[in-house]
C-alpha cells in the first residue's frame, strides 16, 4: 500500500520523502488538520517507510516489518490513545510512554510513539509529557495527532515541527466513495459536497438513512408553515429515531448531526441569496432559490445565533426534546418576523 | 546516529550565547565571579527562551573543573556529562513525572550526602509548577536552609501556580520574550553554519511566528531544512507556516467593499481546502484588519507597528473605524472552539457574508448628530414653543434642584397656582422625578406594596392629595391599596419624603389598558392592531387556551 494510499497529502508526503532520504527526521511531530482525512492512516504508512527492511524513500508493504505494522503488532511502534470509556489521556498513559522510550528499540534503530486524539491530554499528562518531548533519547519519534492547534498547549507546539494535513478533495471523496463504498454516481457527489472534505464523514453518511433522513428534513423545511412548531419538532424526534437510542453519548452525537443539517439548510439559503455560489443541497437548489426569495437578510442572520446557541446548550446537557422544541420554535417565530422573545 | 533537531544541537552552552537575556546574564555572571550565588533559583518565563539552557549552563560555572566561574569550559568531563543531562551531581528532574511527595521526599534524604565529584550538589527541577501541593511543602523547610553544598534551580512556565512559600525561598528570574530582531540574528548564524541559504524576508517571516519563543523559530527551521534543499523561500515559509496568501486575504477585503459576496465565499473555499482551519483563517483576517485600525487611528505615528505598504494603500480609507469595530466582534463571534470542522467552517462562511453584504456603520457621533438633528426638526413642525419650553425646564431644573430644595416642595404642597404652559411643564416633570422617588423609597421597606405600587402613575395633586392613578381593570390592586394598613403607610413614606402631611387617593383611570396599548404600538393603527388579535386568536394554542379557560385576549405583548 505505502504511501500511495493516502489521498490528497503530496506535500506532506514529499516532505517526509525528503526528510527519510536526508536523514532529517525530527524527533517531534504534530500532525494536525480536521477529522477524516487520514492523519492516522498516514501516520501508519510513515512508519512502515521508516522501520521497513527494504530502506527507500517509500515502504515495501511485504516484509516482515511492514506486515506486523500492518497488524498493529510491531515491538517498536507503540499507538497511545484514550482508554475506552475515557474522554481523555491520562498521565499513565504518557509514563508507559516514557518506560517504552527509555528501553532500546528491539528489533530497528528506531522507537516510534503515535498519541492519537492528542488534544485529549489532560493536564497532567500533557506537563509530563514535556521534558521527554524536548529531550527523547535519540532513537525516538513521538508523532501527536490532533484536529486543531487551538488545544495544543505553547509549551508542547514549540517543541514539535507542526505538519498541517489538508482536507480530501471533491473528486477523490467521490472516486473513493464509488470505488470502495460502491456507491452509485449520483449519490457520492451528494455525498461529497455534505462530507466538507473528510472521509470519516462521507463514510458515515453513505448509510443510506442518513441521507434520507436529510432530504425528508429539507423537504419538510421548505414546506414548513409558522404554527406547527410543536408538531413538526415532535416528527423530527420520531423521524430521526433520536428517543431510540440509550446511550445520551449516542444521542447527542445524533442531535448534533441534526443541527448541522439545520445551519447548512439555512447556509444555503443565505448563499441563494447573496449570489449562489457552490450549496450542499445542490437537488434543492431551485426550491431553496424560491425560499429564499420569501425571507430577508435580517431574519436568516437571526436564525443562525439560534442554532449555535443550540449547539453550546447541547455540550451544556441541555434536554434533547425541550432543546429541538424550542429552537424549532424560536426559528419558526423569526421567520414570521416576529423578533423580540 | 540519527538526527538531531537545530532546537538541541544550538542549545546555549556559555552565558554569552544566551539569545535576549542581558539583565539576568550579567545578574548571574556578578553573582558567580563574587561568590553571592544563592542556594535556590526560580526561572520563570514563556516557552523557548532559555530556561533551561540557563539552568544547565549556571550548574557548570559552578561545578566546572576550573573553578566557579562565569565562563564554563564545555570541555571538561563533569560539563559534559552536565550538557548530556546524566551528571551524577547535578540532578535534572522531571517536575511534571515526578510531581508525588515521595519523590521529593527522596530528594530530601539525599540532600544531606556530600557530592561525589563536583562542588556542588545541583537538583534542576524543571516544570517544577506540576509539583502536588503535598510536595512544594515537604520541599519548603529543604530549600530554606539547605546544606552550603546544595543549590536548588526551578524552571517553570506557570510561575503563578508556584505557592508563595516556595517563591519566597528562591531568587526570581523572569525570562522575556525574545525580540524578533534577536531572534532573526540567531536564525541566520544556525543558517551560516548549516550552510543553507534562506531569503530575509522569509526569516522576518519566521521570527514574527515564534512570538518571542527561540525554539519554536528553530522548529520552524528545522523543518524548513528537512523539506527545501539549501535555499529557503517565502514560498516555503509560507507553506510550513500555513499562513494564507496576502492575495488571497487582500481578494477577501476586495469582496467587503465591493459587497461581492460569491468571490468571498470562493476565496474561503480555496483556502480551507488548503488545510488552512477556519480559526486560522479567522485569526489573519483579525490581524489585518488590527493593523487597519491603528492605521486609522494613529496612522503614520505607530512607529511599533509595521503597516504593510500596499495593503494599507489600498484599504486604509476603504473602512471606517466603526466598521472596523464591528468586523472584529463578527468576526470573533464566529471564532468557535469545537471540534466540528464543518460547524466551523459554515460559522465562519455565515459571518463573511455578513460582512460583505453589510452597509458601512456610520460613527456613533454621525447618528446622535442626526438624532439631534431630527429632533430639532420635529420640535419646529409639531410645536413650537413646547420644545422649546421643555428644553428651558430640563436646563433649569438640576440647577434647583441642587440650589434650593425647598421651592420645589412647596411647589406641590400648593398645587398650580400658576395656569401657564411653563408652569405645568415644570410641575409634570417634577411630578415623575417625585413618583419615582416615592417607589424607591417604599422599595426598600416594603417589596409588596412596591409591586402593586407602580403599576400605578402618580396623576395630579389635589389640595395636598395624592391622587394615584390605576389603569381601568387593575382593581386587586386598588383592593389592596386601599386597605388602611397599606394606606397609611404609604402615606408615611411619601410623608418622609415630602416632608408635610399627605393623604392619598387610588383611583381608577378611565382610559382602559387599551390606550396604553395603542401607545405601545404608535405606528400601528386601530385596524392592523385588530388584524393581530384575529392572528394570533387563529392560532391553534391560543385558541384552545381560550375555549378551555373561557376566556378572552386582552392584551398581546409584542
Amino acid at each position: 500500500m505505502s504511501f500511495k494510499v493516502v489521498s490528497c497529502q503530496n506535500q506532506t508526503v514529499k516532505l517526509f520523502q525528503n526528510a527519510i532520504t536526508n536523514k532529517r527526521l525530527a524527533h517531534a511531530y504534530i500532525f494536525t488538520g480536521q477529522e477524516g482525512i487520514g492523519k492516522v492512516l498516514f501516520s501508519k504508512e510513515l512508519a512502515k517507510a521508516i522501520f521497513c527492511q527494504h530502506p527507500g524513500r517509500d515502504a515495501c508493504d511485504t516484509c516482515y516489518h511492514c506486515q506486523r505494522i500492518e497488524n498493529n503488532a510491531f515491538s517498536d511502534l507503540l499507538f497511545i490513545l484514550p482508554e475506552k470509556n475515557s474522554r481523555i489521556i491520562k498521565i499513565e498513559q504518557l509514563k508507559y510512554l516514557q518506560e517504552f522510550l527509555n528501553v532500546r528499540p528491539l528489533e530497528s534503530k528506531q522507537k516510534m510513539v503515535i498519541i492519537q486524539s492528542a488534544d485529549k491530554m489532560n493536564e497532567e499528562a500533557s506537563n509530563c509529557l514535556l521534558k521527554t518531548l524536548e529531550e527523547p533519547p535519540l532513537y525516538a519519534i513521538i508523532i501527536l495527532i490532533v484536529t486543531s492547534l487551538d488545544a495544543v498547549k505553547d509549551t508542547i507546539r514549540s517543541r514539535c515541527q507542526i505538519v498541517r494535513f489538508s482536507p480530501l478533495t471533491f473528486d477523490s471523496i467521490k472516486e473513493i466513495l464509488i470505488h470502495r463504498f460502491h456507491v452509485d454516481c449520483n449519490q457520492a457527489e451528494q455525498i461529497a459536497s455534505l462530507s466538507n472534505g473528510s472521509m470519516e464523514r462521507a463514510a458515515l453518511l453513505c448509510d443510506t438513512h442518513v441521507l434520507e433522513k436529510r432530504n425528508w428534513l429539507i423537504d419538510r423545511l421548505l414546506r414548513l408553515e409558522c404554527d406547527d412548531n410543536l408538531t413538526f419538532s415532535k416528527e423530527l424526534l420520531n423521524e430521526w429515531h433520536i428517543q431510540d437510542l440509550e446511550v445520551l453519548e449516542e444521542k447527542r452525537v445524533l442531535v448534533k448531526e441534526l443541527l448541522l443539517s439545520f445551519l447548512l439548510y439555512y447556509r444555503d439559503l443565505l448563499v441563494c441569496k447573496s449570489g449562489g455560489y457552490e450549496l450542499y443541497y445542490r437537488d434543492w437548489k431551485d426550491a431553496l432559490v424560491l425560499k429564499s426569495n420569501s425571507l430577508s437578510d435580517d431574519v436568516l442572520f437571526r436564525i443562525v445565533p439560534v442554532i449555535k446557541t443550540s449547539f453550546e446548550y447541547l455540550d451544556h446537557n441541555a434536554n434533547i426534546t425541550l432543546l429541538i422544541e424550542n429552537m424549532v420554535t424560536k426559528i419558526l417565530h423569526l421567520q414570521r418576523g416576529v423578533f423580540s422573545v | 546516529m540519527s538526527y538531531i533537531v537545530l532546537a538541541r544541537k544550538y542549545r546555549p552552552q556559555t552565558f554569552d550565547d544566551l539569545v535576549g537575556q542581558e539583565a539576568i546574564v550579567t545578574t548571574l555572571k556578578n553573582a558567580i565571579r563574587s561568590n553571592r550565588v544563592a542556594h535556590a533559583y526560580l526561572l520563570a518565563g514563556p516557552r523557548g527562551v532559555g530556561k533551561t539552557s540557563t539552568a544547565r549552563i549556571v550548574s557548570k560555572a559552578l561545578n566546572c573543573i576550573h573553578g566557579p566561574t562565569d565562563t564554563p569550559c564545555n570541555v571538561c568531563d563533569i560539563c559534559r556529562c552536565i550538557s548530556e543531562g546524566n551528571d551524577i551531581d547535578v540532578l535534572e528532574i522531571d517536575g511534571a513525572s515526578n510531581r508525588g511527595i515521595d519523590e521529593i521526599r527522596n530528594i530530601r534524604q539525599n540532600v544531606n550526602y556530600a557530592p561525589s565529584r563536583a562542588r556542588y550538589k545541583i537538583y534542576i527541577i524543571d516544570e517544577v509548577h506540576m509539583l502536588t501541593r503535598e510536595a512544594f511543602n515537604a520541599l519548603l523547610k529543604t530549600l530554606e536552609e539547605p546544606p552550603p553544598h546544595v543549590k536548588f534551580i526551578f524552571a517553570t512556565t506557570a510561575v503563578n501556580r508556584l505557592p508563595e512559600t516556595v517563591q519566597s525561598r528562591c531568587q526570581r528570574f523572569d525570562f522575556k520574550n525574545i525580540s524578533v530582531h534577536d531572534i532573526e540574528k540567531r536564525l541566520l548564524d544556525i543558517c551560516k553554519t548549516e550552510g543553507v541559504s534562506i531569503e530575509s524576508s522569509a526569516l522576518h517571516m519566521i521570527a514574527r511566528y515564534a512570538k518571542g519563543g527561540l525554539r519554536d523559530s528553530q522548529s520552524v527551521l528545522d523543518q524548513l531544512l528537512s523539506f527545501c534543499n539549501g535555499k529557503i523561500s517565502r514560498e516555503d515559509v509560507n507553506f510550513v507556516l500555513g499562513c494564507i496568501d496576502e492575495d488571497k486575504i487582500l481578494g477577501v477585503f476586495e469582496g467587503f467593499v465591493k459587497k461581492d459576496t460569491s468571490s468571498v465565499l470562493r476565496i474561503t473555499n480555496d483556502i480551507l481546502n488548503e488545510g488552512k482551519t477556519a480559526g486560522e483563517f479567522i485569526d489573519q483576517l483579525l490581524l489585518y484588519i488590527r493593523e487597519l485600525l491603528v492605521f486609522t487611528s494613529c496612522k503614520q505615528e505607530a512607529k511599533w507597528m509595521e503597516f504593510n505598504p500596499s495593503f494599507i494603500q489600498q484599504y486604509g480609507k476603504s473602512f471606517s473605524q466603526d466598521t472596523l469595530m464591528y468586523m472584529v466582534q463578527i468576526l470573533s463571534d464566529a471564532r468557535v472552539r469545537t471540534p466540528d470542522s464543518l460547524l466551523q467552517r459554515i460559522l465562519l462562511e455565515m459571518a463573511l457574508i455578513k460582512l460583505s453584504r453589510m452597509e458601512s456603520i456610520g460613527s456613533l457621533n454621525d447618528i446622535l448628530e442626526k438624532i439631534t438633528s431630527l429632533e430639532s426638526r420635529l420640535g419646529k413642525s409639531d410645536n413650537n414653543s413646547e420644545g422649546k419650553d421643555r428644553e428651558t425646564v430640563l436646563i433649569r431644573d438640576p440647577e434647583t434642584q441642587q440650589t434650593v430644595p425647598e421651592p420645589i416642595r412647596e411647589g406641590y404642597n400648593t398645587p398650580h397656582t400658576e395656569d401657564t404652559e411653563k408652569g405645568k411643564n415644570e410641575i409634570r416633570y417634577n411630578e415623575k422625578d417625585l413618583w419615582e422617588k416615592i417607589l424607591s423609597a417604599i422599595q426598600n421597606k416594603k417589596k409588596s406594596i412596591w409591586s402593586l405600587l407602580r403599576e400605578g402613575q402618580l396623576a395630579r395633586l389635589e389640595n395636598g392629595e395624592f391622587v394615584i392613578e390605576f389603569p381601568g381593570n387593575y382593581t386587586f390592586h386598588l383592593q389592596r391599596l386601599n386597605q388602611v394598613e397599606e394606606k397609611k403607610f404609604i402615606e408615611q413614606c411619601i410623608q418622609e419624603i415630602v416632608q408635610n402631611t399627605v393623604k392619598v387617593r387610588f383611583v381608577a383611570s378611565q382610559m382602559n389598558s387599551d390606550k396604553s396599548k395603542n401607545d405601545t404600538l404608535s405606528t400601528n393603527h386601530a385596524p392592523s392592531n385588530q388584524k393581530t388579535v384575529d392572528l394570533t386568536t387563529s392560532e391553534p394554542a391560543v385558541k384552545k387556551t381560550v375555549e378551555l379557560f373561557d376566556g378572552h385576549v386582552i392584551k398581546i405583548h409584542k
